[in-house]
Formats: structure tokens, sequence, C-alpha cells
């Protein structure tokens, strides 16, 4: 068995064997769950479209939240409690640890929002709605490649200090600022533009695509170009009139970037640290 | 024969404080080696370079060729390690520890073979978080015994363990050294290294300030001897006579009126003859050999 494989498994047991680690993955999972219960109550023949209108706002809080609380104790916890130590004498190697960290917390964090969404979808379909199963696993993995980003985010600050309070510092302040101020930013945005005569009416389409970069926001814009297409629910899409790298193919590939360069950052960062 | 560690010219510098100053050391294979010096003198710091846990500032450190910083990988696919100031699992019982052990090594087996040896079967099944400080010892012990490795590196191995465990320790120790592997651990009390070593190296400071074989350290030590006399009339003129003798190094009265005498080994019964034969008889004697405890006194006190 791969070197990576063995610590992704052994992540996995140890997750599943941790009380708040079990609490929070159910808590999940009911969320997800829940919409599909709420949506029909007061949609008459309800979609996906309805589902993800009804759970975008909280989405947009609960699976970042979700994917750096697995994600941020990860090496650093590991490192006070000396549990590294004991890992690292054997043969593997530091890409192999967070590799292995990466795939074994994904691991639950795809299982949790998998078994979340497609309950609730059964619950959107039966017994009057209609479900696409398309945008079923779209909206699955765009909700898990947004999830994915935080917890590269997460491990990949666990690996900057070797102090357990300063990670969670860190953690929240990242949270704060991606999750909650960063989205309302644009209007500040274009007011600094507008002053240095860089905007006219709105925003130029390339400061969009910069304030739309940040992970939650692509997320917004993957599911208002797949899901929500009749229904465009943020300002991080302009629909199909928009310019091509304000489409949901390029922001399905940057949020791809943001779980793979947080992690290659944290190895890389992992790798010249003593421990 | 490719050499079980060799450590070049390996410095480690934390801002101006050097925790390890230029090493230089080879241990051959099938050596039970060990490495004795005070807490803090450098021996976790260099063993958590061996392990690629830290980077040396400067110098290389190989184990069976294979380069500890580059290629850490295959030099820990060869070795069983028991490090220092590790944490278990919570959550996993001790098998699963030894379990994973054995994956992480691609070995096949039954864990409960190696919680045998190490004493710990009626604990298996037990979650881990709960051992004592010496089970998780000795469960870690086990670890590092999985897949007979060809070089075990134990960092003060018999910490936590009361002494029936430390003893059963030291006779796997010496087992698995039988079977074949080498053997480099750590310890601050001299004791343990003296019971398995063939051969000590003595940290201090940073340096390396002795190396050299249990024999051959005590040979060091052994060369001055103590006697202590009691004579029937103590007398200032009494050692004036025995300093005379060729191999004496220094005789006084001390402050229970006996003579003491530091002479070679081989005049002590010239200078008994030298001490009975005037105006005053002996009456007792004792004498104190050295020990290796009084060597490392010697070698680690210069700069303390």
């Amino acid at each position: 068995m791969s070197h990576w494989l063995t610590i992704a498994r052994k992540e996995v047991r140890g997750l599943l064997g941790n009380r708040s680690a079990k609490a929070g993955v159910a808590l999940v999972a009911l969320v997800f769950v829940f919409g599909g219960y709420i949506v029909p109550t007061s949609v008459s023949n309800p979609t996906m479209v309805d589902y993800d209108g009804f759970l975008r706002g909280i989405v947009l809080f609960l699976v970042p939240l979700f994917g750096l609380l697995l994600g941020y104790r990860a090496v650093v916890a590991e490192r006070a409690a000396g549990r590294l130590v004991l890992l690292l004498s054997f043969p593997h190697s530091r890409a192999d640890v967070v590799l292995g960290k990466v795939a074994g917390r994904g691991f639950v964090l795809l299982g949790t929002l998998t078994v979340g969404v497609l309950a609730g979808a059964a619950l959107v379909e039966y017994p009057f709605g209609t479900v696409a199963l398309d945008a079923v696993a779209i909206y699955l993995g765009a909700t898990a490649l947004l999830g994915a980003a935080f917890l590269a985010i997460g491990i990949g600050l666990s690996t900057l200090t070797t102090s357990l309070r300063r990670a969670t510092v860190l953690t929240f302040a990242v949270f704060f600022l991606f999750v909650v101020a960063w989205p309302q930013l644009d209007g500040y945005l274009y007011m600094g533009l507008e002053y240095l005569n860089l905007a006219d009416e709105t925003l130029p389409d390339w400061a969009r695509f910069v304030h739309g970069a940040e992970p939650s926001l692509l997320y917004q814009r993957v599911l208002d170009s797949y899901v929500s297409t009749n229904k465009i629910r943020s300002g991080a899409y302009l629909g199909t009139a928009g310019p091509w790298f304000l489409q949901g193919g390029p922001a399905v590939v940057l949020l791809g970037a943001w779980v793979v360069v947080p992690t290659l950052a944290g190895y890389l960062r992992f790798r010249g640290t003593d421990l | 024969m490719v050499l079980a560690i060799r450590i070049s010219d390996v410095t480690k510098r934390y801002g101006s404080f050097t925790a390890v100053d230029r090493v230089d050391l080879a241990v051959e294979q099938g050596e039970v080696f060990g490495f004795l010096g005070h807490n803090g003198a450098g021996k976790s710091t260099m063993i958590n370079m061996l392990l690629d846990f830290i980077r040396p500032t400067s110098g290389s450190i190989e184990v069976f060729g294979a380069d500890c910083r580059t290629d850490g990988v295959s030099a820990r696919e060869r070795m069983g390690v028991l490090p220092e100031g590790y944490g278990v699992y919570a959550g996993l019982t001790g098998r699963q520890h030894v379990q994973f052990a054995m994956d992480s090594k691609g070995v096949e087996g039954d864990p409960l073979d190696v919680l045998d040896r190490v004493g710990i079967t009626d604990a298996a099944d037990r979650d881990a978080d709960g051992y004592s400080k010496g089970m998780a010892q000795r469960m870690v012990f086990a670890m590092a015994l999985v897949g007979e490795p060809e070089l075990l590196v134990l960092d003060e191995p018999t910490s936590g363990l009361d002494p029936a465990g430390a003893k059963a320790m030291r006779e796997t120790i010496l087992e698995e050294n039988e079977r074949g592997a080498t053997v480099f651990f750590s310890s601050h009390i001299l004791e343990q290294i003296e019971a398995v070593a063939d051969r000590v190296g003595i940290m201090h400071h940073g340096q390396l300030a002795a190396v050299d074989t249990i024999d051959g350290l005590r040979e060091k030590a052994g060369g001055e001897t103590k006697l202590i006399v009691s004579v029937s009339d103590p007398d200032e003129s009494l050692p004036e006579t025995v300093e005379g003798i060729d191999g004496v190094e220094s005789a006084r009265i001390n402050d229970e009126q006996q003579v003491e005498v530091t002479c070679a080994k081989h005049v002590k019964m010239d200078v008994l003859l030298a001490l009975n034969g005037q105006n005053s008889e002996v009456l007792d004697v004792t004498t104190e050999e050295p020990s290796l405890e009084d060597l490392f006194v010697e070698y680690t006190r210069g700069s303390e």
C-alpha cells in the first residue's frame, strides 16, 4: 500500500473515532438533508434550483467553515502532541504526510457532502419535484470543491506555525476575510477604481474577475452557470453574455487551483522546516 | 562493508546557540553503540537529524549509504525507531498502532507477536491514550521492532520504565543485536550503556568528547587508584615518604587522619610496604577504583 494511502486511512479512522469530528460531520450532512425537507413545503414543483436557492446562503458559511475546521489542526496539532515524530520515524516522506492528510480529510468531507446532498436531493424529488441528475452531480461537485478549497487552505495554514493557538487565530482570520468580508468589498473596489478613473458605470470585467477569484465567489459563479441558470443570484456572474473568463468553466478551474495551490504551498513549507 | 551510520562534520545551530558542533562518527554494522551525555548535551538533536526531523546547518549523515536528508525514506526503511517526545494516537489501540507500523513498512504478520515481545499483550486492545508512560514506551518499542530492522535507533529507550522493564528491554536489545541488527541508542544513564554497548560516544556541549569501547574507557579511567590507609600513628612525614616512590602522584593525610594516596595500580604494594615499615603500622586499607562514572565526569566537567 502506498505510504500516503496508509496515512489517509489512519486519518479517516482517527476522525471517525473523534466525538467532536463526528458531531460536526453529522451536523453538516443534516443541514443538506434539512434543505431537501423544507424546500418542498414552500414550492409546489421543486427542482435543484430551489434547493440551491434555499441553501446558498447557509452553504456559503457552513461549507468553508467545515473545510477549515477539518483542516486547520491537521499538521500543527500532531506536531504539538508529538504524533508527527512517531509518524515520521517510519519511512514516510513529508509529501506522504501532507497528501495523506488532504486525501483522508478530503474523503471525510466528500463523504459528508455526498450523503447530505443525495439525501436532500431525494427529498426534493419525492413526491412532487423534479431533480435532474446532472444538476445534482454538478451541485455536489461544486460544493465539494468549495469545501476542498477551504480544507486545503486550512491544512496549508496548519503547516505555517508550531503553535495551535496561533493556527486557530489564523484560521478564523482567514474565514473572516474570505467568507465574511471579501464578498462585500466589491463596492469599495468600484469606488476606488472610479476614483482612479478605471471604472465607468460598473466594475470593469477584469476587476470583477480579480474580486471573484475568491473561492466562495467562484462557487457562486459555478452554480449560477450550471445549476441556477435562469435565476442568477450573485454579482459574481454576468450570464453567458459576459466575457469568457467570467464563465463557469474557468471558475471550476480556478476553484480547483484553490485546492492544489494551498496544498502545494503547505507541503513546500512543511518540507523545509524542523519538527 | 558499508557503515550503518556515517556522520560527517555535522553542525546544528539555532541562532547563536550551537546544539551540535562538528561531530564526526562512524558506526559499524552489527555493533551496539551507546550515545552518552547529560540532558541537553545534543544527543537528541543528533538523533533527530539522523531521522530527518531537523536538518543540519552543515555536514551530512548517511544510514547504510543513504543520505538522511535527501533520501530519508530509504534510510528510515531500514530503521526501527523509538523517538523521544512522541505522542500516541488517541482512539487507536496498541494493536492498531503496531498494525499502522506494519502497513507503513509493508510487513505482514500478527501485531500480537511484537506486543508479546515487549510484554503488553494484555493491553493490546485498549486505547493507547490510556496507557501509562512505560506502556506507551513499550508499545513504541514494539513498533520499532516491526519488520526486523537492520538498524535500531533508540532515544532514551528506558525512560519511563521500571527497573524490571528496563532490564527486559536491554535483553530484547541484545537479542536484536544477536539477530544482526545494529543498535544506536542514547542515554544519560551510564549503567544502561555499560550493560549493552560495545562502543560508547560521550556527547558534551554539542561536541563528541570521546569515542571508545567500554574496555578502552575503563582502561583510561583505571590507570590510577586511590588508596586510603589507616595507620596506627599518622604523621606528616608519612606522605612525604610515600611521595618519594616512583608512580605515586600525590599523598596526604585526610580529615579522618588516614593517609590518602593517588598512585598507579602497580605500585600499590610498594606504598603499603613503605607505610608499614617505619614508626607506624597499617591497620586497614581501602581502595577506590575510578569508575566509568568518574571518567564521564572527567570528560564532561571541563567547560561546566
